[in-house]
């Protein structure tokens, strides 16, 4: 699903991460850790076509991501990925089950029941009706979440998921998620910093400035 | 082109902040009218200041002229009782020649005409009776009276008889008074006398006229459903001397526009932009999840033009405005040349002046509003594109011309 070969980035003098290699089965889930300003969020967003490495390889659903130009990673990412962001990004205007809808809207296949049974599986299915200013930080990741998988992509990618939340409703909405990418299928890939989100993980890769390398 | 489902985001995020696309349409709307109100007012003030200038001089607001031969003046009557016109001035104008003492013949021009609606129409033409005469010598029908230029070509003086040359023969007039009016020879006389003496009994050749304030011209010469061969006319020579006096009043008027035009323009751009940089994390985020730039900036484009679409539905005739038409494209001209001579804006430069002095980078949201307005293309891309578009813009210059001119031909 996803693999990395040497993959470095640096912004002017100043390098990120460099010779990071590691793949990413589908159905697999992977957590990556590692101290802050270490790069992980870069690594990300280079995974997402959002940044682009200085060197290496990088393939996504079988293409090669750095040979894409900007729009074509655009369309791929609708298609095969889910993201879930520390700090939610649900759009205000729009009610719960709208902002679910979102990568559908851009798919064009709009499917209510769809979305309805999302919201279900992630316990907020009475509350598809409500604006994002009447959810908690709970709700609101757990939105996230539903937006992540309502497509049915390839990879989840979730930043910090848990960063704003409190440790109860942290380890809801992880139990939230590990159940969405359990039962897509999908492979997810969890940056954190969290050691009670990483006994989620099937595998646990630290990133250093050196690359990265299995947890022990 | 963005899916047609995300008009749906588009319909929210008004509904969401109607306030903000309702200034944005206030705006396009106001900015729409100030201009084209800024030209009406221009083509008003200088109608009305016409109208001042040709009634201080005598020149009336249309004319209608009959063939040479002249035409019923039971005309007259339909004319001066048809609503919409204030005053109605018979003329039956005649080129002759008058011959003076020494028998050396003379050409003159002369008109005859009705006192009592002449000081009103045309105060120039209005005779001065000399001394000996009574006041009721200008509607004696034997009585004509000359402007200086026939006085002096002609060497007569008041009481003279002066011949006029009617048809075959030779009719005798006497020299009643004088008229304040310069230029050619030009004798005046009462109309009906002028009819009698020139064998034009109940024929006149021209009806000037004075409207009343606002009355449409087009208008009322399809009422007034004229003869074969009378004429609607309008004095062009008058025209261009209205025109050359009225010009600095003018230039005014056409700055205060252009100024207009401007401040409009600025807050059409600035409401909009305040709206898309409002919304840029709502982009950011679309952009994320897979809303490609091409599709961004189309849903952009596409809201701006629902929103210039509907603020213009009452000024769509502005696209004629004179003033807007070339400043956009001077505007357009300008950038092109500076593309073509590698000169950057000095907007551009002052803002990377301004970016180079601030202590950060640019924000997550920064960064893809910047993505969405700028793009990393080669020079000559950006060049060949203004050249275009410049061009673009002459040609619809000609196509469509600006000041309310007919589209060419097959338009």
């Amino acid at each position: 699903m996803l693999q990395l070969q040497g993959l470095s980035k640096s912004f002017g003098d100043t390098p990120v991460f460099r010779d990071v290699g590691f793949s990413v089965a589908r159905g697999e889930f992977v957590a990556l850790v590692g101290e802050s300003g270490v790069g992980k969020s870069t690594l990300l967003n280079c995974i997402a076509g959002l940044e682009r490495p200085d060197r290496g390889q990088l393939q996504l659903a079988g293409q090669d991501l750095l040979a894409l130009d900007e729009d074509a990673r655009a369309r791929l990412r609708r298609v095969q990925l889910g993201f879930v962001f520390q700090a939610f990004h649900v759009l205000p205007h729009l009610s719960v089950a709208e902002n679910v809808s979102l990568p559908l809207l851009l798919l064009a296949r709009p499917d209510a029941a769809r979305v309805q049974a999302v919201l279900d599986a992630v316990g907020l299915g009475e509350l598809g009706a409500r604006m994002p200013a009447q959810l908690s930080g709970g709700q609101l990741q757990r939105v996230a979440i539903a937006r992540a998988v309502v497509h049915a992509p390839a990879l989840i990618l979730a930043d910090e998921p848990t960063g704003n939340l409190d440790p109860t409703t942290a380890e809801r909405v992880l139990s939230a998620l590990v159940a969405q990418v359990r039962g897509s299928g999908a492979a997810c890939l969890l940056v954190t910093h969290s050691q009670a989100a990483t006994r989620h993980a099937d595998r646990v890769l630290l990133l250093t400035a050196d690359g990265v390398r299995p947890q022990a | 082109m963005p899916p047609l489902s995300l008009w749906r985001l588009s319909w929210r995020e008004w509904r969401h902040h109607p306030w903000r696309h309702g200034i944005a349409l206030l705006a396009v709307a106001l900015g729409v009218a100030l201009a084209w109100s800024v030209h009406l007012i221009n083509a008003s003030a200088l109608a009305e200041f016409s109208a001042a200038v040709r009634a201080a001089n005598g020149e009336p607001d249309l004319s209608l002229r009959a063939p040479r031969e002249g035409v019923d003046d039971a005309l007259f009557e339909r004319v001066a009782l048809t609503p919409g016109v204030a005053l109605a001035s018979p003329l039956l104008e005649i080129d002759t020649y008058g011959r003076s003492p020494s028998g050396e013949r003379v050409a003159v021009r002369v008109l005859g005409i009705d006192a009592l609606s002449i000081a009103a129409m045309a105060p120039t033409l209005l005779p001065r009776t000399g001394r000996g005469e009574g006041r009721f010598a200008v509607l004696d029908p034997d009585a004509v009276f000359v402007n200086a230029r026939a006085r002096q070509l002609l060497g007569v003086k008041d009481g003279d008889a002066l011949p006029l040359r009617s048809g075959a023969g030779w009719q005798s007039l006497r020299l009643a008074g004088e008229l304040p009016a310069a230029g050619a020879p030009l004798l005046v006389m009462d109309i009906a006398g002028a009819q009698a003496h020139f064998g034009k009994a109940g024929l006149l050749t021209r009806i000037d006229l004075r409207l009343h304030p606002g009355q449409d011209v087009q208008a009322l010469v399809a009422a007034l459903a004229l003869p074969p061969g009378v004429t609607p006319a309008a004095a062009d020579a008058a025209e261009q001397r209205l025109s050359n006096l009225s010009r600095a009043y003018r230039v005014n008027l056409t700055v205060l526009a252009l100024v207009a035009l401007f401040v409009g323009a600025f807050l059409v751009y600035s409401v909009v932009s305040l709206s898309l940089a409002q919304r840029a994390p709502a982009f950011a985020l679309l952009g994320v999840l897979g809303l490609t730039a091409r599709e961004r900036r189309t849903l952009v484009l596409a809201e701006c033009a629902v929103l210039g679409a509907a603020g213009s539905l009452l000024g769509w005739r502005w696209v004629r405005n004179r003033a807007f038409r070339y400043t956009h494209l001077a505007a357009i001209v300008f950038v092109a040349a500076e593309a073509l001579v590698g000169m950057a804006c000095p907007l551009t430069v002052w803002e990377y002046v301004l970016r180079r002095a601030a202590p950060d980078g640019p924000s997550f949201v920064a960064h893809w509003v910047s993505r969405l307005l700028y793009y990393d293309l080669p020079g000559w891309v950006f060049t060949t594109g203004y050249v275009v578009f410049a061009s673009a813009v002459a040609v619809t210059l000609w196509l469509i011309p600006p000041g309310g001119d007919r589209p060419r031909e097959g338009l």
